[in-house]
């Protein structure tokens, strides 16, 4: 799906001189506008539009052949922009959270009694398949993964802190939600059943 | 480090929620723009853009990002009007 705005960007910012510079200027207004917003009352403003948009730029001006027409160019664009912008806010935000405070001494599920609900045998049973499936058919990397993602930690932010990357964070974990899933059926429970009851 | 009652129902929603066709974080952001414009229009998502909706509803991190990406597109379509 081609589009007469694809062709217009695509070809000036692939451009040289002064109809390259112009595009990139126009673009970088546009970008740090919608910046603005994005950065504004996230991760405590630790991260302005202007910081950011030049990475972005960057970014966008490397993939320019990847641009499908799939959307409109400055939506395109302002997807990388975006992501770039969040990833920033979150590197510098988890900065200081080392995995080892994050983690402590492990996954455990002891919610508080009056937090219980439902009938409460049925809870426990579940509760207590839950824990055997969490420490029985995970690894400890998903386990690790796991209990970082239910803290708040991004899972960029987890797969940079161990060498990883963010598809690959997320295929661990979606793995480990199927076990996990795989589990309750073998033991009887269904998706629904356990919605039900823990959910 | 326990489980809140709230982390355990995430677990449990994400449990419950998984498919074999879920889509990846790459994925995702390959078809993100086109999902926005689609949402902002308030055209009817295709069954594509459903598996994209799945995703954003079980990956915090893909949703903080499109929900920035909505606010950033707002922002870029009022000026522009």
């Amino acid at each position: 799906m081609a589009t007469v705005e694809k062709d217009d960007w695509v070809e000036r910012l692939s451009a040289s001189g002064e109809v390259r510079d112009q595009a990139v200027t126009e673009l970088r207004v546009i970008l740090v506008r919608g910046l603005a917003s994005t950065c504004r009352n996230r991760y405590d403003n630790r991260v302005q539009a202007d910081d950011v948009v030049q990475d972005a730029l960057i970014k966008i001006l490397d993939k320019l052949h990847t641009f499908e027409g799939r959307s409109k160019f400055t939506t395109w664009a302002m997807t990388i922009a975006v992501r770039t912008a969040m990833s920033e806010m979150r590197r510098r935000h988890f900065k200081d959270v080392s995995m080892e405070s994050l983690l402590g001494d492990g996954m455990r599920f002891e919610p508080a009694a009056n937090e219980a609900s439902g009938d409460p045998s049925e809870r426990d049973d579940m509760l207590t398949k839950l824990r055997e499936l969490v420490e029985t058919s995970l690894t400890d990397k998903q386990r690790d993964a796991v209990h970082a993602l239910l803290h708040g930690m991004p899972v960029e932010v987890f797969a940079e802190k161990t060498g990883s990357n963010r598809n690959a964070v997320y295929k661990l974990v979606h793995d480990a939600r199927a076990k996990l899933r795989q589990g309750f059926e073998q033991a009887g429970y269904k998706a629904k059943d356990i919605s039900a009851v823990l959910a | 480090m326990s489980l809140s009652k709230q982390q355990i129902q995430t677990l449990v929603g994400l449990i419950a929620a998984t498919e074999s066709d879920d889509l990846s974080c790459e994925d995702c952001f390959g078809r993100i723009g086109e999902f926005a414009e689609k949402s902002l229009e308030g055209r009817e998502l295709s069954e594509g853009m459903q598996l994209i909706q799945r995703h954003l509803e079980q990956c915090p991190c893909c949703s903080e990002e499109y929900k920035a990406l909505i606010e950033a597109l707002q922002e870029i379509n009022v000026e522009q009007v």
